[in-house]
């Protein structure tokens, strides 16, 4: 089990740094020229000149990426452009609030989708009320779902705030946004692992030991649901965190994804990189955790098979 | 239900060919939009373009990105997928290694930055769909690659003496069809459904040209004297999206699975 | 003992026991009766419905078979009893072995636990105590260092132990009754011989009966008392077994025998005995006897009725040739319009 999880960290980490080495060679495609963007208003060249010095951007392809490297490590993830503030502090207070939404929005879904998911598995004529729910939500993207809340209990009903801010009664509507449409892979989930569980001999057997079905349900059943339930709860976290950007822009949620939208507009080229990168290190972090986790519950996939 | 949805989607384009994107006409005295009527059906945007030949247009984009998207990233994809299994060795690693640095990028995020590159349009919407789904295929191919080769008859074709490239295409490609086909429908949904997210974000397809999703963007402004310009391009991209995923509901039933019974209450 | 005993002391008595699914019967107006103390084996190729008939007696069919008939098990009927009484029940009466382990084993439970839950659940044990008693089941079924296979998960084990550990949860509440489903199909050839040679000397030291279902009589002939041989859903013949192995009266019974002895002693090159044809499906009528296509004493009344069970030596078995404690209640029976019992 060990040498599993050391692969699968190294493979984070080497898929992390792919993601920085692809942030880095921003650089040199993005229009714009950083020098300018930092001080606008700059008149003359010489200025404009140091301030390229100053960043090292006349030095060869090679220093300039090594420095950029050796500055990552030590978690510095270089300047903004347009703020004069460090990318990290920049970075760090919204990561947290983006961590909040990306926090209920999950919650939301793994219980609405959860219950969907249990509920159309056991008691089969809900199965095709719950499908056709599942198709709906399934099909629309996220910022529709966002709007129509927001027009829904937003303007009409009035019974949500809707403009910006980062507290429990504005997170409702986004997390129940993220809800909505995450619910439906949950409930697919959940439903085809139990029905699965359902139909085995092993559920066969524990009838046939005499257990009784709620004791069945929750000690047989319910474990091997759990297993493909947490690997997507992981993938789902790493993603949120890594910037539920059309949900941000739609509510206005102070998050990382808004702002790496502002900064794209704003061509703060460092901001985007690292929101990039701290994106990529959320979605890996999430997925080992996630797998440490069902290796716990699932003792199959302890061993990677040869 | 299935076929009529697709024959829907499918017929939309007729309904775009002609160009009605009549500027001046479409307002009334006060610069507002037109409500519903013969001459307009589904009334007009805030500037006086005829909503019902936007909509048009705007279905016409969404199924040429979902088709043409959808069939660029999982043909690259298969192909990373099927080079990392067969090959094995060295080119697995980078392969494989590359597929999980597509698979941990934040898509929005990665897809801005990638819009912030290209003009405008129609090609950086293909673009950037390809270049950020064609991860997951790839790691389904290779996984199905990986199950298939023991299977013994590759080894067989290479103590035949044939070579790497027709080994792969004639024995192993047959097998990755049900698979990719299967999985198509789908990642056309999400295809629609991300360049709708794109244009609303303005980092996909922008007006004048219409995209559902712009027209969402332009519909949110208009929504206190015209939800309709809202609602409807949402409708839209709700209905093809849910025809593709019925699509692919389809194909799934297609291979019936063993009649599941609960031994609960036995 | 000079009277029959008494009906009650019977492992399992079945009494015209029907299955049917989607109106088509698997199991057609089946009799039959299991001593404590007897190993009876269950003999029939893939299709003659005896796993029908094994879950059958188990109530473990899913709800869209229909089941009629009467089952009892050491004198209990379990259909007289409302559900939830009737599982606790029937728990401490039967022990069902699977065929496939791997399957019936919960994968993400070690094994101990799932023997401990019998105990907990239906002795009221503590964890503790279920723990110690998991282990000594599994001491029970000659396994090695039983502590820590009971930490073992299903796929840490290879197919015997896996297999030993079924017997074990079978066994644990000792019900009278065990009914083994093939439980040694998917093993290979030792590893049959160690589980029959474990399931002969546990028998006796139990006295549970056994009903073992297979459709190699090879596997069950050191072990078995008494034969049935099911074919198309309907016991063709049945018996004691040194009689029915001697002396089959039903044609099938004879060519399954023929087929194993020429597997067994025929000389390379030599042709092998095989029945020709293959078992019908499942039908909802059928005019004569089922083996008819494929029997070579067929004649016009075997197309024309069903032949009952009757008995084969009508007044008796030859007692002469069993100690008296092994007088089968159950006499000697062939379901044939022409049975021949060579001397």
């Amino acid at each position: 089990m060990a040498r599993t999880l050391i692969r699968r960290v190294a493979f984070g980490v080497i898929a992390v740094l792919g993601v920085a080495v692809l942030a880095f060679l921003l650089e040199f495609v993005v229009p714009g020229d950083p020098a300018r963007a930092i001080a606008p208003r700059a008149q003359s060249a010489a200025v404009l000149e140091n301030i390229r010095i100053q960043l090292h951007l006349n030095r060869p392809l090679i220093v300039q990426f090594l420095d950029y490297f050796g500055e990552l490590f030590r978690g510095n993830l270089g300047t903004s452009y347009v703020q004069r503030q460090s990318v990290t502090s920049l970075i760090g207070p919204r990561l947290l609030t983006t961590g909040w939404l990306a926090l209920a929005g999950v919650i939301a879904e793994v219980i609405i989708g959860g219950t969907l998911g249990i509920l159309s598995t056991l008691y089969p004529r809900l199965r095709a009320a719950v499908a056709a729910v599942n198709l709906t939500f399934l099909a629309l993207p996220q910022f529709v779902v966002g709007l129509v809340l927001l027009l829904i209990f937003g303007f009409r009903l009035h019974m949500a705030p809707v403009t910006g801010g980062a507290g429990p009664a504005e997170i409702v509507l986004p997390a129940l946004t993220l809800g909505l449409v995450g619910a439906p892979w949950y409930s697919q989930i959940v439903a085809d692992q139990m029905a699965d569980s359902l139909s085995s001999a092993y559920v066969r057997t524990a009838v046939a030991k005499g257990l009784p079905d709620r004791y069945i349900l929750w000690r047989h059943v319910l474990r091997n649901v759990l297993s493909p339930a947490i690997t997507m709860i992981g993938m789902d976290l790493g993603a949120y965190l890594s910037g539920v950007v059309t949900v941000e822009v739609v509510f206005g949620w102070p998050g990382i994804g808004l702002l790496a939208v502002n900064s794209l507009q704003n061509l703060d080229r460092p901001v985007v990189m690292g929101t990039v990168i701290v994106g990529a290190i959320a979605v890996v972090l999430f997925n080992l955790i996630a797998d440490v986790l069902r290796m716990y519950v699932d003792p199959r996939t302890r061993e990677e098979p040869a | 239900m299935l076929g009529v949805f697709a024959a829907i989607a499918i017929a939309a384009p007729v309904f775009g060919s002609p160009l009605h994107q009549n500027l001046i006409g479409g307002l009334t005295p006060t610069g507002l939009p037109l409500g519903m009527s013969w001459a307009h059906p589904l009334g007009t945007d805030a500037l006086g373009r005829s909503e019902l030949a936007r909509l048009a247009f705007g279905i016409r984009t969404s199924m040429i990105v979902a088709i043409v998207s959808n069939v660029t990233s999982i043909a690259l994809g298969a192909a990373v997928g099927m080079a990392a299994g067969f090959f094995r060795g060295p080119v697995e690693a980078v392969l494989m290694r590359l597929t999980d640095v597509g698979l941990a990028l934040p898509y929005t995020l990665a897809a801005l930055v990638i819009a912030g590159l290209m003009t405008a349009g129609l090609t950086r919407v293909i673009v950037i769909i390809t270049a950020l789904f064609w991860a997951y295929p790839a790691r389904l191919v290779y996984g199905e690659v990986l199950r298939l080769r023991h299977r013994g008859f590759v080894e067989a074709s290479e103590a035949m003496g044939a070579s790497g490239v027709s080994i792969a295409a004639r024995h192993l490609a047959p097998h990755m069809f049900p698979l990719l086909v299967t999985y198509s429908p789908l990642n056309a949904a999400s295809a629609v459904v991300f360049e709708a997210t794109l244009s609303y974000l303005g980092a996909g397809i922008n007006p004048p040209t219409a995209s559902l999703g712009n027209m969402i963007s332009d519909g949110q402004s208009a929504l206190s004297y015209a939800p309709h310009l809202l609602l409807v391009p949402a409708v839209a991209i709700l209905l093809i999206t849910m025809s593709f995923l019925l699509i692919g509901e389809g194909l799934k039933a297609r291979n019936p699975d063993l009649k599941r019974v609960s031994w609960l209450g036995r | 003992m000079s009277a029959a005993p008494a009906l009650a002391d019977a492992a399992l008595q079945v009494d015209n026991l029907r299955v049917c699914y989607a109106g088509l019967p698997a199991v057609d107006d089946v009799s039959l009766r299991v001593e404590p103390g007897q190993v009876a084996a269950l003999i029939g190729e893939t299709s003659s419905g005896k796993s029908s008939l094994a879950l059958g007696v188990a109530r473990l069919l899913p709800s869209s078979a229909v089941v009629t008939g009467r089952v009892t098990i050491a004198g209990a009927d379990l259909a007289e009893l409302p559900g939830r009484e009737a599982r606790r029940r029937r728990a401490g009466l039967v022990g069902y072995i699977a065929q496939d382990a791997m399957a019936a084993l919960n994968p993400v439970l070690p094994v101990g636990r799932q023997i401990g839950e019998l105990f907990r659940m239906h002795r009221g044990m503590s964890r503790a105590d279920a723990s110690r008693q998991a282990v000594r089941e599994l001491a029970r079924v000659r396994i090695d260092r039983p502590e820590r296979v009971a930490g073992a998960y299903p796929h840490q084990l290879s197919g015997g132990m896996r297999q030993r550990v079924m017997i074990a949860m079978a066994m644990a509440l000792s019900p009278p009754l065990l009914i083994a489903d093939e439980p040694t199909t998917a093993l290979d050839v030792s590893t049959q011989a160690e589980i029959l040679h474990l399931v002969g000397e546990l028998q006796a030291e139990t006295g549970s009966g056994i009903l073992w279902i297979t459709h190699d009589m090879g596997v069950v002939a050191e072990l078995a008392d008494w034969i049935a041989v099911m074919y198309a859903g309907r016991i063709v013949e049945q018996g004691p077994a040194d009689e029915v192995f001697d002396h089959p009266a039903h044609p099938y019974t004879e060519a399954l025998l023929r087929t194993r002895r020429d597997l067994r002693t025929g000389r390379p090159g030599a042709l092998l005995y095989q029945i020709e044809g293959s078992p019908p499906a499942l039908s909802a009528d059928r005019r004569g006897c089922a083996f008819a296509p494929r029997c070579p004493r067929r004649s016009e009344i075997c197309d024309e009725r069903p032949p009952d069970l009757t008995a084969v030596r009508p007044g008796g078995s030859p007692e002469a040739a069993l100690p008296e404690a092994q007088v089968p209640t159950a006499p000697w029976l062939a379901a044939c319009h022409h049975p021949e019992v060579s001397p």
